[in-house]
């Protein structure tokens, strides 16, 4: 816990906790232009003031200097300011390659976005799988690819000190390195006292880090939010062999749909208690006619249900808009199959016997 | 010097028969035709003025009930202006409105205020008067203009009336294009609106170079005009700029045509890059003019000549120019190339260069003057505070590796907010109070004007220092609500944003105060007879016609014998550089 307490000592008032190293290559950046910035700003003020105070109009003939120019200062205060802005730019330039260049070795994680989720694939020599939070081994560089499914978003690490835009149809990559281990997995707890209530309960010890997206993206932006876990390398290994686990499990439809229900967001715009949010709810509806926005209905089967996922704005459900992104490609039939299951077990008519 | 103040005594004085005043330009004839149909660029500023502050305030609610809502983490205040039948359906549909808020109070601040703010209102009134001038070059076309800007704020609030806009005023692609708002009515808006400052642009640019005062060569122009002249260069050159883009972006959502969204064949960085090529020089259409208030301003109330004009003109015009190269560096994290951006971080630092100069000799100027506080010096005074802070945090954003921990949060926006607010605002503030009694032949009070302008610099401190912190905290921008960030975060953002909230209130009351003590001072204002009851007068030309000037502004043609900044209080036996 030591560690963990010295991590977060490394915020100061100006910047939070220093994730990775190049957080702290870019706060020296940052606190010299800031010292520098002090320096000036307060060196101009305190001469308008003292100037203010000390001509301020004590008769109304005061007589002023015929002062209009002076080639000296002018070229001085040209010249120093044009020496420091060079070096600042220099120097930013210096992370700033950095930040731009991966080391060859870096291990790659594949990163998507859409309104409003992310998602990372993990590609191990076992298979590939998914997981809704950013999990990283501490000291090793790691590559993201990222590409969106609809708009612009941006993926930002505040206390790593990165961020890109993520795009549809293009990849764009970024890189870090994570310092120390803030995290474990499974993730640790301890008996608290909530001060309030004089209650014991169980507290993560974990302290994950925020993915924020930074690139307006409609109205769940600033829901649009995931954690990042620093883990050692040994809980790292344990944390994949357990994703690897899952993946290959034979785990039952309608929980796999479940899961896939939290982890590509449908959850955020499609209740399944039957209130109606930026979706039609999940529930009440399976089986029963659907009017579309269109004029023309049919029913909500299992056909319907797969083409709204990959054709969202195909056959619109009456009085929503069309805002649903189109997921094609990103499920394999499996797992539309599985979030079927999911919806039919919602409205009580799913049969595990019968698949 | 003497001569000049003495062939242009004007005819607003109390005549020495005592005769029966002659009327002025507000008065010559009270009817409404005559205001809607005047040809006089002395009324079709007052028209802007009445119009672009009508705005700002509107924009100005749309803030606070923004920073309302922010006052804490999770969605509430706005939850009450919408409906739903649950606590989920709630928060959305209020994430929805705040969307349009924010997007609404960018855009309308952006082209509705700033933009016109000091060039359509000060511009229009002073620039004839300045040169020597009895109005601009083309009177209709000015008319003309004034129409075209109510019609594209009319497209404006028609998007209010059809369900709102939620795309930030950037209209950034493909979201724009795939959204249900009415993203096509306030594009057509901000396409009209441009042709608005294209004509005001062309038509100072005539007047200041075919129209001024004999004897005003171009190093006897005030320096409000440099800046106004270089603020018409960019507003000709880069306007059309924006009028195309957002012409494509309309042809993209009517007709299909893929040219920025990606799903169609586009390429959403394309629309960056055209959409920042006008908007970058843009700022410089909103800060110029400003720059040129606070040098008629500092030096008349510090009766110094001003220091270093050559260079402050000069910088006006290169700000302008170098201007046009700078617009990459809104993308540096956008997926453009590192090579771009390297560039265009190098040519944004080159900008920094001009805009220091003109800071120092602002200062340099206030050396040995007589300066008296009242409330324009007070506002250009800080208005050099609050500048100065702006334009130092711009280096951080410069800089390509701060930059992209920077970008997009709330850094940015306490960044461009000193710019715009703290310089633009204020700047507007210290013109409307230097020349109130000069427009409308009253005078407003000066201890309100005093109060004002330290109420203003203390809520508008409060408001956005804040957000510097919360900003390179790593607080993101266009955030509705904020409570799903890690505690530590969470405390520090909450924090934040209440001081700013605090401080969003304490301007907003400032400048409603100064609203009304204004309009007060239009009825009950003391009177102004003649010049000598004027509570400051320059050299510059403005001040050598009638108060208020009369219809025609001047009665003889002023020659321009001296410089603008030759006070008499300028004692030119004590040596010093010429």
């Amino acid at each position: 816990m030591n560690a963990l307490n010295h991590l977060i000592a490394t915020a100061t008032f100006w910047m939070p906790r220093q994730a990775s190293d190049v957080a702290v290559e870019l706060d020296n950046v940052f606190y010299f232009i800031y010292y520098l910035s002090v320096i000036f700003f307060v060196g101009i003020i305190a001469a308008m003031v003292y100037f203010s105070v000390k001509y301020r109009r004590k008769s109304a003939d005061q007589r002023t200097s015929p002062l209009a120019h002076s080639n000296t200062l002018e070229l001085w205060w040209t010249a120093i300011p044009t020496v420091l802005l060079a070096v600042i730019f220099f120097w930013g330039f210096k992370a700033w390659v950095t930040l731009n260049v991966p080391p060859a070795n870096a291990m790659e994680i594949q990163v998507r976005a859409w309104k409003w989720g992310w998602e990372f694939t993990y590609n191990t020599p076992n298979t590939t799988f998914t997981s809704p939070h950013l999990y990283v081994p501490e000291k090793k560089p790691i590559k993201l690819v990222m590409t969106s499914n609809d708009v612009l978003h941006s993926f930002y690490l505040p206390e790593f000190r990165i961020k890109r835009d993520v795009l549809p149809k293009r990849a764009t990559v970024l890189w870090f390195e994570a310092r120390q281990a803030t995290g474990t997995w499974p993730e640790e707890t301890a008996r608290k006292q909530d001060p309030k209530t004089g209650k014991w309960g169980d507290v993560s010890l974990s302290k994950p880090y925020n993915l924020f997206c930074a690139e307006y993206c409609g109205q769940q932006h600033s829901m649009m939010m995931r954690k990042v876990y620093v883990l050692s390398q040994a809980h790292y290994e344990k944390w994949v062999v357990e994703k690897e686990k899952d993946a290959g499990s034979d785990k039952p439809l309608d929980v796999l749909g479940q899961e896939l229900y939290t982890s590509k967001t449908c959850n955020t715009c499609h209740s399944v208690d039957g209130t109606a949010v930026l979706g039609p709810s999940f529930k009440g509806r399976y089986g029963a006619k659907v009017e579309f926005a269109d004029g023309t209905s049919g029913k909500m089967d299992d056909d319907y249900i797969i083409e709204s996922i990959e054709y969202p704005n195909r056959k619109i459900a009456k009085g929503f808009p069309a805002a649903m992104p189109t997921f094609k490609g990103q499920l394999d039939a499996k797992q539309l199959r599985a979030l079927v299951a999911y919806i039919q077990s919602v409205n009580g008519k799913y049969n595990a016997q019968k698949k | 010097m003497t001569t000049a103040t003495d062939v242009i005594r004007p005819g607003g004085g109390p005549s020495a028969t005592g005769h029966a005043e002659e009327k002025d330009y507000l008065n010559v004839d009270n009817s409404i035709m005559s205001w809607l149909f005047t040809l006089d660029h002395k009324r079709i500023g007052l028209m802007y003025l009445a119009s672009v502050l009508f705005f700002f305030f509107f924009g100005g609610i749309l803030a606070l009930l923004i920073r309302t809502e922010l006052f804490t983490p999770g969605a509430d205040f706005l939850t009450y202006f919408v409906s739903g039948k649950n606590a989920a359906e709630l928060k959305l549909a209020a994430a929805d409105l705040y969307n349009q808020l924010f997007t609404l109070h960018g855009a309308i601040m952006i082209f509705l205020f700033l933009i016109p703010s000091i060039p359509a209102t000060f511009g229009n009134f002073f620039l004839p008067l300045m040169l020597g001038a009895k109005d601009v070059a083309f009177p209709r076309l000015n008319l003309f203009s004034f129409y075209i800007y109510v019609l594209g704020a009319f497209f404006f609030l028609y998007t209010l009336a059809s369900g709102g806009l939620d795309t930030g005023w950037t209209f950034y692609t493909p979201y724009s294009t795939s959204t249900n708002t009415a993203v096509i009515a306030s594009t057509f808006g901000a396409f009209i609106l441009g042709f608005s400052s294209i004509l005001t642009g062309v038509n100072f640019v005539v007047t200041v170079h075919k129209m001024r005062a004999p004897r005003m060569t171009w190093t006897r122009i005030p320096l409000f005009l440099w800046a106004l002249y270089s603020t018409s260069l960019i507003q000709i050159l880069a306007t059309p700029v924006l009028a195309i883009t957002l012409l494509l972006l309309i042809f993209e959502r009517a007709l299909g045509i893929g040219i920025f969204d990606p799903a169609m064949g586009g390429d959403p960085v394309l629309y960056q890059h055209f959409f920042w090529f006008y908007s970058h020089p843009a700022v410089y259409i909103m800060i110029l003019p400003a720059f040129g208030v606070i040098s008629e301003t500092i030096s008349v109330h510090s009766r110094k000549h001003i220091f270093g004009y050559g260079f402050i003109a000069a910088s006006s015009v290169s700000i302008a120019l170098i201007g046009f190269l700078v617009w990459g560096h809104h993308m540096f994290v956008s997926g453009q190339s590192p090579l771009a951006s390297l560039l265009f971080s190098m040519i944004t630092f080159a900008v920094a260069v001009p805009t220091a100069i003109k800071v120092f000799s602002w200062v340099a100027t206030l050396y040995k003057g007589s300066i008296v506080f009242n409330a324009p010096m007070l506002n250009a005074l800080s208005f050099i505070f609050l500048f100065t802070i702006g334009g130092l945090t711009g280096l951080f954003l410069a800089t390509l590796a701060t930059d992209v921990h920077l970008h997009d949060t709330y850094f940015v926006v306490a960044h461009f907010h000193y710019v715009m607010v703290g310089g633009t605002l204020v700047a507007f503030l210290a013109a409307i109070h230097h020349w109130w009694a000069k427009m409308f032949g009253r005078h407003y009070n000066e201890w309100c004007g005093r109060i004002s302008a330290i109420f203003v610099f203390i809520g508008f401190n409060l408001t956005f220092f804040s957000q510097f912190v919360m900003g390179s905290q790593g607080m993101p921008r266009r955030y509705f609500t904020y409570d799903q960030v890690s505690p530590e975060l969470l405390s520090i953002y909450t924090r934040m944003h209440q001081i700013s909230t605090v401080g969003s209130m304490i301007l907003g009351l400032a400048l409603t105060f100064t609203l009304f003590y204004l309009a007060h001072s239009l009825f009950f204002g003391k009177k102004v007879h003649n010049d000598s009851d004027l509570r400051w007068t320059g050299e510059s030309m403005e001040w050598k016609t009638a108060t208020p000037p009369s219809p025609h502004n001047f009665h003889e043609q002023p020659i321009a014998y001296n410089s603008p900044y030759d006070f008499k209080e300028i004692d030119h036996s004590l040596g010093g550089g010429h």
